[in-house]
């Protein structure tokens, strides 16, 4: 994230200076290949194991290298100049995947998870959403009753990204139909090969192809009781202590696509030709660049004034969620959209036309952009 | 194993840049600089002989403040510490004095091998590495495309490319070796190495501290640069104008043929 207004610490640019020269190096030249196969190749999955991708946001005790939400937003702008897919593997594993093991965790279970998940050695799941509950996180119907030294789980879950790779899931289910929000919602971890646990269909959706979301399901799944995630009724705050910091990264994420798709769109100003001049000669585009310019820059600043440490940023969540609000829901779809020169460009296949895909959902996952609304006129309003 | 790398921070090869007015210096405001590309396999090469032997690499630069980004970056790669040769009296000196500089402060380290790359991609001059072999006392091969050294640490055997072919040299060590591509592939510093980085000692030698007062820099060069040649403008293209495709490329073979006589 390239911004004049607010200065950067030399060890965060040199942190972007890396990442970024491997995202155009070795991801952009193959994202064609990415999203035909909807695959991220393994070598470059390998390649981020080494640079250390996985592991961000993990604390160093954990083998992590504990970056703070600063530098990890601005990493994960630059991730996001590739396919969305390839940013979901860091950014799941980065945020929802891990946070609930770190917060509710035993001593012993974050041992064993975070630093093999710091490394990359395997992909978690948040498993929260399901069909007959999104935004309304409360209304979850899969259980958890408690049999002996065992938890029994039954349910659906669903749009669970990584589904089918993940090895191990946080899973979210009721343990106490009356109180729900107020304490009746429980976490598990779950490892795949769990008695009872199986995975449905796939389901496709029009971007991020390679993520690859899909069903989950529990039919008398058992789990050891330790797998519970801190106490029981814990869950719904695990919930939104999990969401709240994606948030914030998801906005950071919809700057980096943005960025590209300037990029892109400048350029291509000034390559194409129409009555006999470059199309970026005409003012009407110019000023489409510049007022994309001048957004994106407000936008940049607005993420690094929420993301800069010891601005309080944590207990203002009405400005916050404002923020990301704002990138996630105005950037992405207005520079991904139709109002300007890179329109013409829509056929499948060509980059703009899959940003076009992939920022969508960017306006769903962890709270749609209504919902994020929501809270915000919520704490203005002080319900 | 004592390893020790010395790398130059040049110009990124996509700035343009631009000549002084006193012609003899390029513009600096506006540029971007990086590690000198066979720097990099210098370092490189530096981090797998650790990996394979052991010991410690010490990354050695000459430059201004600036220069200590380089620094950081090969220690992000992950040398394990860094001498800087910073003082203005260090600044405009030819491939001799840069190379008694650097040769002292390997001197401080006492290494079993050096490695550098086989030239900079600014001056091009392919002097400093062959001197500080020279000045050390080292055994050198340069224009390497493939090392092996041995077990034991003693002796290392050394691929060259030449014009058109290659020979293998087999060395005492301690030597030095300049790097050519195809040697390795760089790798890029990880981040928890970029983080690491920021913590790694760099020591800042003066020339007295050297004892080479008033001899490196301006004052202990013997030759000096007084002006810098432009590149040739490139001649604009040529556009084939035809009435089918058939006729174009009939025509661009021609062209090719009887112009540029490439066919
Ligand atoms: C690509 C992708 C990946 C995903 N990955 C995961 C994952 O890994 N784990 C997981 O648990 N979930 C995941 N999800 C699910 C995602 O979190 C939900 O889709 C999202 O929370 C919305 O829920 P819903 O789809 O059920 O929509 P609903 O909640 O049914 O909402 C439908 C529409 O109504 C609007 N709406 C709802 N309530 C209000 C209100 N009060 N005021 C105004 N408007 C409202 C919503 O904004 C939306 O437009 C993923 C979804 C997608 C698309």
């Amino acid at each position: 994230m390239e911004s004049s207004l607010i200065d950067l610490p030399d060890d965060v640019i040199a942190i972007r200076d890396t990442v970024r020269r491997f995202v155009y190096e070795q991801v952009i030249p193959r994202e064609h290949e990415i999203e035909e196969q909807a695959l991220v190749p393994p070598d470059i999955v390998q390649r981020m194991r080494e640079l250390g991708l996985f592991g961000l946001t993990i604390p160093e005790a954990y083998g992590g290298m504990g970056l703070g939400s600063l530098a990890y937003a601005v990493v994960s702008g630059e991730i996001s100049k590739a396919n969305s897919a390839v940013r979901t593997y860091i950014t799941v594993n980065n945020s929802i995947g891990y946070k609930a093991i770190l917060l509710g965790g035993s001593d012993q279970q974050r041992r064993e998870y975070l630093p093999r998940l710091a490394r990359g050695e395997f992909l978690t799941s948040f498993a929260l959403t399901e069909p007959g509950a999104g935004s309304d996180a409360q209304g979850i119907q899969t259980s958890a009753v408690r049999r002996g030294d065992r938890w029994i789980l039954n349910g659906r879950k669903h749009y669970i990204s990584h589904a089918h790779r993940a090895e191990l899931f946080t899973v979210f289910a009721v343990t106490d139909k009356e109180r729900r929000a107020r304490g009746g919602i429980s976490a598990f971890l779950v490892p795949k090969g769990s008695p009872g646990l199986s995975l449905g269909k796939q389901q496709e959706m029009m971007g991020g192809r390679g993520s690859h979301p899909g069903e989950v399901v529990f039919e008398d799944c058992e789990v050891p009781s330790e797998n519970l995630l801190g106490e029981v009724g814990y869950g719904f705050k695990l919930i939104q202590a999990c969401l709240n910091d994606g948030r914030l990264n998801l906005a950071a994420c919809a700057i980096g696509a943005a960025e590209r798709l300037l990029e892109m769109g400048t350029e291509y100003a000034k390559i194409r030709h129409a009555f006999g001049a470059p199309i970026g000669a005409n003012q009407g585009i110019q000023w489409m660049l510049a007022d994309s310019a001048t957004e994106l820059e407000a936008a940049r600043a607005g993420v690094r004034d929420r993301a800069g440490e010891g601005r309080g940023a944590q207990r203002r969540p009405g400005v916050r969620h404002g923020e990301a609000l704002r990138h996630r829901d105005g950037e992405p779809r207005r520079r991904s959209g139709a109002p300007d020169p890179r329109r013409r460009r829509l056929h499948e296949g060509l980059p703009i036309e899959r940003f076009y895909r992939d920022v969508r959902m960017l306006t769903i996952v962890e709270g749609t952009s209504e919902i994020q609304r929501r809270s915000i006129a919520r704490f203005l309003l002080g319900f | 194993m004592k390893i020790a790398v010395i790398i130059k921070q040049t110009p990124d090869t996509e700035t343009v840049v631009k000549i002084n007015d006193a012609g003899n210096d390029i513009v600096g405001t506006g540029v971007k600089y990086v590690m000198s590309p066979y720097c990099e396999f210098a370092v490189e090469e530096a981090l797998r002989t650790k990996e394979k032997l052991g010991g410690e690499v010490v990354v050695v630069s000459l430059g201004p403040d600036r220069v200590l980004e380089t620094i950081r970056t090969a220690l992000a790669m992950g040398c394990d510490r860094a001498i800087h040769l910073k003082d203005p009296a260090y600044e405009g000196g030819d491939g001799q004095a840069t190379a008694k500089a650097l040769a002292a402060a390997l001197k401080t380290v006492s290494p079993d091998i050096v490695f550098a790359g086989k030239q900079a991609i600014d001056g091009d001059q392919s002097q400093v590495a062959v001197r500080v072999a020279e000045l050390a006392g080292l055994a050198q091969a340069t224009i390497v495309t493939a090392l092996e050294i041995a077990a034991d640490g003693k002796t290392a055997k050394a691929t060259r490319r030449s014009e058109g072919g290659g020979e293998v040299v087999e060395l005492k060590l301690p030597a030095l070796i300049s790097c050519e591509k195809g040697l390795n592939e760089p790798r890029y510093a990880s981040l928890p190495g970029i983080m690491k980085a920021k913590k790694k000692e760099v020591k800042e030698l003066k020339p007295a501290e050297l004892g080479l007062e008033g001899q490196v820099g301006a004052a202990g060069a013997k030759a000096k640069r007084v002006k810098l040649l432009p590149l040739a403008e490139r001649k604009a293209g040529r556009r084939i104008e035809a009435e089918t495709p058939e006729a174009a490329a009939a025509e661009l073979v021609r062209l090719l043929r009887e112009e540029a006589k490439v066919l």
